[in-house]
């Protein structure tokens, strides 16, 4: 029955009652007919025959639409949070470059990098407009959450990897008024030039405690590698806290406070990584992953927590 | 033309394995076909089958007592046996146009 179960999460229910049920009925069948001897291989072949339904299925999932007011209410929530958030990390150059003749440009170009670094924490907005609102069926729901996680990975793979550091480099090309051709550092190369020429970085950084070209160059792959899934690890994170059967009074937190609490979180997990990387002596980069592993490990818990709850009470 | 309601290869087994033995279940289906239907896509097909309106079902009585989801048992509608029958000559004509000795 979990088998079923699962598949309804997942699945609109034309598809569990025309594909699934009969497949598990199926699969019931002849584990109950086989002998004793041969019920492990029933089970794995109904197992590997259910897992590749759903492979098959799995279009469907795609095909299944939220209602526009939902979606229309995720895109306003999360164009709100990076909107504020984007202004909040602008604000010092902004007021830094409040005289300068180029401002306008110079605003333009750092802009991919205040929407980049504010876009993964807008998952908590997202999340709340999904969950928090008019329940929607588990099959909706998922399918809407699954491809807001596509495109946020997406998104942070298109920006983070091409679009930041080209705005980079152009801001770098206007504060210098067009002068001698700058050497790059890892930040303003796009991911295919990290990738495929390495040459083009600068052979010395500043602030990189003299690390050597290839030790940068890994760094920062990492750095993008783990920034592309910190919206999803988010996503995930919040859509469990805000589960409808999880709810308490003072829980889910109110999705400013999770947004600022997560921020902190890290920002600080961010800082230990880099410091348990270089304390273990770790692979150059590992330190990135670390906040990745911090959230990723807090949804899980909750999770098993919520599981816990609702696990058949012993008398 | 775009009217004209279309057969996979893995359909017409399928109408022709019910055609056959009236009504079956599916993974009855994957046994019969000698490895041609495979268990993890025969569901899917049988669905779409059933949307386009070649297969009907029905659920199995379950006996008192006894334990698990009913099956569910596959029949071809008449349609599926017009298309069939329409196929089966196509193919009859197709092949006698090949080789007119063999027709």
């Amino acid at each position: 029955m979990a088998m079923l179960q699962f598949a309804a999460r997942w699945f609109d229910p034309a598809t569990v009652s025309r594909v699934f049920d009969p497949l598990i009925a199926d699969w019931q069948r002849e584990w109950l007919d086989a002998t004793p001897s041969r019920r492990a291989g029933a089970g794995a072949r109904g197992l590997i025959a259910f897992l590749c339904a759903v492979i098959v299925s799995s279009p469907s999932i795609f095909h299944t639409h939220a209602p526009g007011a939902v979606t229309n209410r995720v895109v306003v929530r999360m164009t709100r949070f990076i909107a504020v958030a984007s202004l909040i990390i602008l604000s010092p150059p902004l007021m830094q470059l409040a005289n300068d003749d180029r401002y306008l440009v110079l605003v333009v170009t750092m802009l991919p990098s205040a929407i980049t670094t504010a876009f993964p924490f807008s998952m908590i907005s997202a999340a709340d407009a999904v969950r928090r609102s008019q329940p929607l069926a588990p099959h909706i729901e998922r399918a809407l959450v699954s491809k807001l996680a596509i495109l946020a990975m997406l998104f942070m793979m298109t920006f983070g990897g091409f679009v930041v550091p080209a705005a980079n480099q152009a801001f770098r090309v206007v504060q210098t008024r067009g002068g001698a051709p700058l050497l790059r550092s890892v930040r303003e190369l796009t991911t295919w030039q990290l990738l495929t020429d390495p040459t083009m970085t600068a052979p010395q950084e500043p602030y990189t405690g003299g690390a050597d070209r290839a030790v940068r160059i890994q760094r920062e792959l990492n750095n993008r590698a783990a920034f592309a899934l910190i919206p999803v690890v988010l996503l995930w994170l919040r859509w469990r806290t805000v589960a409808t059967d999880a709810r308490r009074w003072w829980s889910p937190l109110p999705a400013v406070v999770a947004s600022i609490i997560v921020i902190a979180v890290f920002a600080s997990t961010s800082y230990w990584g880099y410091l348990l990387e270089q304390q273990w002596q770790l692979a150059a980069g590992t330190g990135h992953w670390f906040p990745v592993a911090v959230f990723a490990v807090s949804a899980v818990t909750t999770r098993i927590r919520q599981r816990r709850r609702h696990a058949p009470q012993a008398l | 033309m775009s009217d004209l309601p279309s057969l996979s290869a893995t359909e017409r087994l399928i109408i022709e394995l019910l055609a056959e033995h009236e009504e079956l279940f599916g993974l009855r289906m994957v046994q019969l076909s000698d490895g041609r239907l495979k268990r993890g896509t025969v569901y899917v097909t049988l669905g779409r089958m059933q949307e386009k309106g070649y297969v009907e079902s029905r659920q199995e009585p379950l006996p008192p007592g006894a334990i698990g989801l009913p099956r569910r048992l596959y029949r071809p509608t008449a349609l599926a046996m017009r298309i069939l029958a329409a196929w089966q000559a196509a193919q009859a004509h197709y092949i006698a146009g090949v080789n007119p000795q063999e027709a």
